[in-house]
């Protein structure tokens, strides 16, 4: 029997469904353990614990109007609401409300492609539109556009962009591509931003701000309202995509390789996600590495730097994505080159040229085609079940080749204290504009003891991260308490802020408790 | 011997008695109803399933590892029109991809079993399920460890689907 939302009787809450029934239609109202199952995290770190949250109920609303309704019941009865789109935010909770006895407001049938303009490049989409969906309405209508997806195309534009998640191309910055919502409040009010509240416009979707405050950002990786409709940018089919690789020698080589990897990226001339490679962790395993690691007082740089040298490897390496006409992709290639050359020892190499769009036969013959604008499952058809699933450590640093240093040295240390395997998956990682991104990936596994050690583990980074100055970009259900309390300049006036903001806008705190470390003022104690 | 027997390939089990020539067709008409059986070409038990169930006249559908080709050419566009059977060969992971999937169109995971023998294969083509309904909870499993299983309409499939909308 799934577990009733806190301080709500049995007896309100089957006159609450009873309402819901009666706004969605009883079909919409899921309340069997069969379906109440369905949205439980696939990748919990509580895996067969009592935490692991688990919600009352769920609906599935088809329209503005219904979510509406629903709000208004939630709210006269206090029922906790946690929307989803797509449902499918692995890794972050998947579909599972933060707080147990939640009912998951689930927008898939709220799956309507309102516009795709391909004149000005840009989509008006509902919440239950995935990007596989919006990639194959631009197919079939052949327009000029080009998506910029995460790993998963299961996922939707909207609950994307409100998680303020990236992905591989020039708007992988989700965030930055947002032009114009629609937003259900807790009165059941709707509100349109920027140019949608001006009756009449025309550029809802072309001009971000409006007028007076810009408040999108309020609504995203928070519990203020209900998004019912986003505008997003997307990006003209550009000719072509390529790629080249930049190597260095030395350990040091990495400060003038991010110093002006970051000018041409601030230049926007290298246009996506990148990566730095460091050839000593892709050999970690090398019993020759090993036993030099293992010598007393351990490798020195040149020893490394000698050993590298000897398999004729670079100490670091970097690809970098070009995308543009086929005019301009080898000049800014031939330009990074000529900026990189100022390193000693630099080499270069060319990498994959695919025209764009794919054709079907370039497309057989990558395995992800997400950085040429085609969704895909490919990685999560390499990654595990929910018997082996993941959860990530995410923090920003800034770009430079010093904080990647700093990053490692701190991380090695936590990782020997804490005894965690190597999960560093991403160093330094161009995901948002201006600074890197690091993704420690965790196992969860259907092991108690193991997720516990995995959550001590996580939490031990959070707080080191913090006291480096790192803070996560977004994070599982698990921790936003932990993350949202390191955001904590002037005793915490920012998640003080956010408190204000959500006692004024969801009085009786029915959106959402616990979003990003936002609990409603009568559950505040929960905190961490 | 260019056929192998039904026993002797019992007994062998699948990976001993793989090659497409050498498996007779038991049947001319699906068993199930199941709309294509999805194998991993990548792995030679997976291989001898697909011929298996070719023989019962059930359309086969290879993948190596990856979903998305069937789910975005196929599954997809014939889960708009409802709900339908569906039976696997492959690994946990492209399993996880398209049970999640799957379950936003009103099917569920009816059955699931890891590194099955043969047996249990041809029962299951046959049309033996179990009568216990599975959980979301896929079993824990070793990544490259072959699971068979069945993706069914739900038990309020006949009803609306969220797809159907």
């Amino acid at each position: 029997m799934p577990s009733l939302p806190p301080g709500v009787n049995r007896k309100d809450f089957q006159d609450a469904i009873s309402q819901f029934q009666a706004a969605v239609g009883k079909e919409w109202v899921f309340t069997s353990d069969e379906d109440i199952d369905l949205y439980r995290d696939s990748y919990s770190p509580f895996w067969n614990e009592p935490e692991d949250p688990m919600p009352s109920a769920a609906l599935a609303p088809d329209g503005v109007e219904q979510v509406q309704q629903i709000v208004r019941i939630a709210n006269k009865y206090r029922i906790p609401l946690w929307t989803v789109s797509t449902g499918k935010n692995l890794a972050y909770g998947g579909s599972a409300p933060r707080l147990s006895g939640s009912v998951v407001l689930d927008l898939k049938r709220m799956n309507r492609i309102l516009e795709v303009n391909d004149r000005n490049h840009y989509a008006l989409v509902e919440p239950g539109v995935s990007y596989f969906d919006l990639y194959r309405y631009t197919q079939e209508k052949g327009l000029n556009v080009f998506i910029d997806a995460p790993d998963p195309g299961w996922g939707s534009p909207v609950g994307n962009t409100l998680d303020r998640g990236g992905g591989h191309t020039p708007l992988r910055d989700h965030f930055s591509t947002l032009c114009g919502m629609e937003v259900v409040l807790t009165s059941g009010d709707v509100v349109r931003t920027g140019m949608g509240a001006l009756p009449n416009s025309h550029t809802w979707q072309q001009y971000k701000y409006g007028f007076g405050p810009y408040v999108d950002g309020i609504f995203t990786q928070s519990n203020y309202g209900i998004v019912t409709k986003m505008g997003v940018w997307l990006y003209p089919m550009p000719e072509m995509r390529f790629t080249g690789t930049v190597s260095v020698p030395k350990h040091d080589d990495l400060i003038p390789m991010v110093d002006t990897l970051s000018y041409l990226m601030n230049s926007n001339i290298v246009l996506g996600t990148t990566s730095i490679a460091s050839s000593l962790r892709a050999r970690a395993r090398d019993p020759e590495l090993i036993a030099l690691r293992s010598k007393p007082g351990g490798a020195t740089t040149p020893e490394l730097e000698e050993y590298l040298r000897g398999k004729n490897l670079p100490y670091w390496s970097i690809e970098l994505p070009f995308y543009g006409p086929t005019e301009v992709v080898p000049a800014q290639w031939a330009f990074a080159k000529r900026k990189f050359s100022a390193i000693p020892g630099v080499q270069f190499r060319d990498g994959a040229s695919n025209k764009l769009p794919p054709s079907p036969e370039d497309l057989a013959k990558v395995a992800n085609p997400v950085p040429l604008g085609v969704p895909s499952l490919a990685i999560f058809s390499a990654l595990g079940t929910n018997g082996v699933g993941h959860i990530d450590f995410s923090p920003i640093t800034p770009m430079t080749g010093e904080a990647v240093f700093e990053m490692m040295d701190v991380f090695d240390k936590v990782s020997n204290e804490m005894g965690i395997d190597n999960v560093l998956s991403v160093i330094a990682g161009t995901y948002y504009p201006r600074s890197f991104f690091f993704l420690f990936t965790f196992p969860i596994v259907h092991d108690v003891e193991k997720n516990r050690k995995t959550r001590a583990a996580f939490k031990r980074l959070v707080e080191v991260g913090a006291e480096h100055g790192w803070g996560e970009y977004r994070t599982h259900l698990a921790f936003m308490d932990d993350v949202a309390n390191a955001y904590s300049f002037n005793n915490h006036a920012l998640l003080r802020l956010h408190e204000t903001l959500k006692d004024a806008l969801d009085p009786n705190g029915i959106l959402a408790p616990g979003k990003s470390g936002i609990w409603p003022k009568h559950m505040r104690k929960r905190r961490v | 011997m260019r056929q192998c027997s039904r026993r002797i390939f019992l007994k062998c089990g699948l990976g001993a008695c793989s090659a497409s020539a050498l498996i007779p067709p038991l049947s001319a008409r699906p068993v199930m109803p199941y709309y294509k059986a999805v194998f991993d070409e990548r792995f030679e038990d997976a291989r001898a399933f697909a011929t298996q169930a070719t023989a019962r006249a059930t359309r086969t559908v290879a993948i190596r590892g990856d979903v998305t080709n069937p789910f975005f050419n196929d599954l997809d566009l014939r889960w708009k029109l409802g709900p339908i059977w569906l039976i696997g060969f492959t690994t946990s992971a492209s399993l996880f991809c398209l049970h999640l999937l799957a379950r936003d169109r009103g099917m569920r995971l009816r059955f699931c079993r890891t590194k099955p023998n043969l047996k249990a294969v041809l029962g299951v083509l046959d049309g033996a399920l179990p009568r216990e309904r599975m959980r979301m909870d896929l079993p824990s499993s070793n990544p490259s460890d072959l699971l068979l299983w069945i993706l069914a309409p739900s038990a309020r499939a006949s009803a609306k689907e969220i797809s159907n909308a």
